[in-house]
């Protein structure tokens, strides 16, 4: 490729917590499978935590990271559509004005799933998330279904974001995998270097995010 | 003449009769499905008992009057445990049910893991709830219990 850029579209924080994500969520269905409920609620803590630290990084991280970025209002997404069945592909640094809503909707319901499982309590009442303690056995019995049904949309989500990159890959030859790897992406016209966030600020937002987790976790502020 | 006036009270008393043992039969025998919902309905009341006990005694300061109120609930709900898997309640009885079929086949094994929880429950009944380390030793103990006889006789992921 002549006169091609090399963008970082990227940050390190960004493609940790994706990765991350990815093992977590396969190690939290294994272990919800076989009943490891203790590595499951640790699991959850660490989802939680990442989760938390990247709706801040959201608001406060990379250019590309920020939902101010990638979440465009209907007109965006409608011109996107139609321009989405002619070959020529405009190169869209970060996510795409489609991707950017299907982002946004793993991570609420990452996070809403990671708030219902801190509420749970399983059929026999052995097994609680820590939070369990301040609802009935019925309201506890609630979360833990809604926990299932939660994990069922993660999954279409899933195969949805699967689905999506394989097209963008084999229809459409823009590869999307390779840029959530390394970081950064050739393209074709000049472009502007996206602005990132200190990885010092992203430490910091992470220990928030840690130290919210703990709290849930702990529920030490009960008697 | 006297019978012919006395027929129609006669016929309703015999009616009468019919529908009354008819509603007695009723009642002495519950239909599957109603076994089926008043036991989810005792399980559902254990479950509630046995998460307070859970709950009381990981706490910091754990509320022994709550405690021990929840672990008897337990113990006596355990002694009528085998009364709630009345012949006809199984798979097939009207109304959704984990509960497998092996519980009336295999039933000197569902008897004994039955026993066994119904110990297991005693010793949480006797153990002082000044004794939290004693308490929490028994609450896994049932636990066990409740895990090991759930492994063999209800189904997975079903309601």
């Amino acid at each position: 490729m002549s006169g091609s850029t090399l963008v970082r579209v990227w940050d390190a924080p960004v493609r940790l917590f994706h990765w991350s994500v990815v093992g977590l969520f396969v190690f939290s269905w294994w272990s919800a499978e076989a009943g490891r409920l203790d590595w499951h609620r640790l699991s959850g803590y660490a989802v939680l935590t990442l989760v938390l630290f990247r709706v801040a990084w959201g608001l406060l991280g990379s250019d590309t990271a920020r939902f101010g970025h990638f979440l465009r209002g209907p007109s965006t997404l409608l011109s996107y559509l139609r321009r989405l069945r002619h070959k020529e592909t405009k190169y869209a640094i970060g996510h795409n004005p489609l991707g950017g809503w299907a982002v946004m909707s793993m991570l609420l319901l990452l996070l809403a799933q990671c708030v219902l499982g801190l509420f749970s309590v399983d059929v026999d009442g052995i097994e609680s998330g820590p939070l369990a303690v301040l609802v009935s056995f019925d309201i506890g019995r609630l979360a833990a279904e809604t926990h299932h049904l939660t994990f069922y949309a993660l999954l279409a989500l899933v195969a949805l974001h699967i689905s999506a990159i394989s097209f963008y890959g084999l229809v459409k030859r823009d590869n999307l995998i390779g840029p959530m790897i390394t970081g950064v992406k050739h393209v074709s016209d000049a472009a502007t270097q996206p602005r990132r966030a200190s990885i010092l600020r992203a430490l910091a937002l992470l220990g928030a995010a840690a130290g919210v987790t703990y709290a849930a976790a702990k529920a030490f502020w009960l008697p | 003449m006297k019978w012919k006036r006395r027929w129609p009270a006669a016929a309703f008393a015999l009616a009468a009769a019919l529908g009354a043992s008819g509603l007695a039969f009723a009642a002495a025998q519950p239909s599957g499905a109603d076994a089926i919902r008043a036991r989810q309905a005792s399980f559902k009341k254990m479950g509630a008992a046995f998460k307070a006990v859970n709950e009381e005694t990981r706490a910091q300061s754990p509320d022994a009057a709550k405690l021990r109120a929840n672990a008897d609930i337990v113990a006596d709900l355990s002694k009528q445990l085998p009364k709630w898997f009345p012949a006809g309640s199984g798979p097939g009885a009207g109304a959704p049910s984990a509960a497998k079929a092996e519980i009336w086949s295999k039933t000197s094994d569902f008897q004994k893991k039955a026993a066994d929880f119904q110990a297991a429950a005693a010793k949480l009944h006797a153990t002082p709830t000044t004794d939290i380390a004693a308490m929490t030793a028994a609450t896994r103990a049932i636990g066990q219990q409740c895990t090991s006889c759930h492994a063999a006789f209800r189904e997975k992921d079903k309601k």
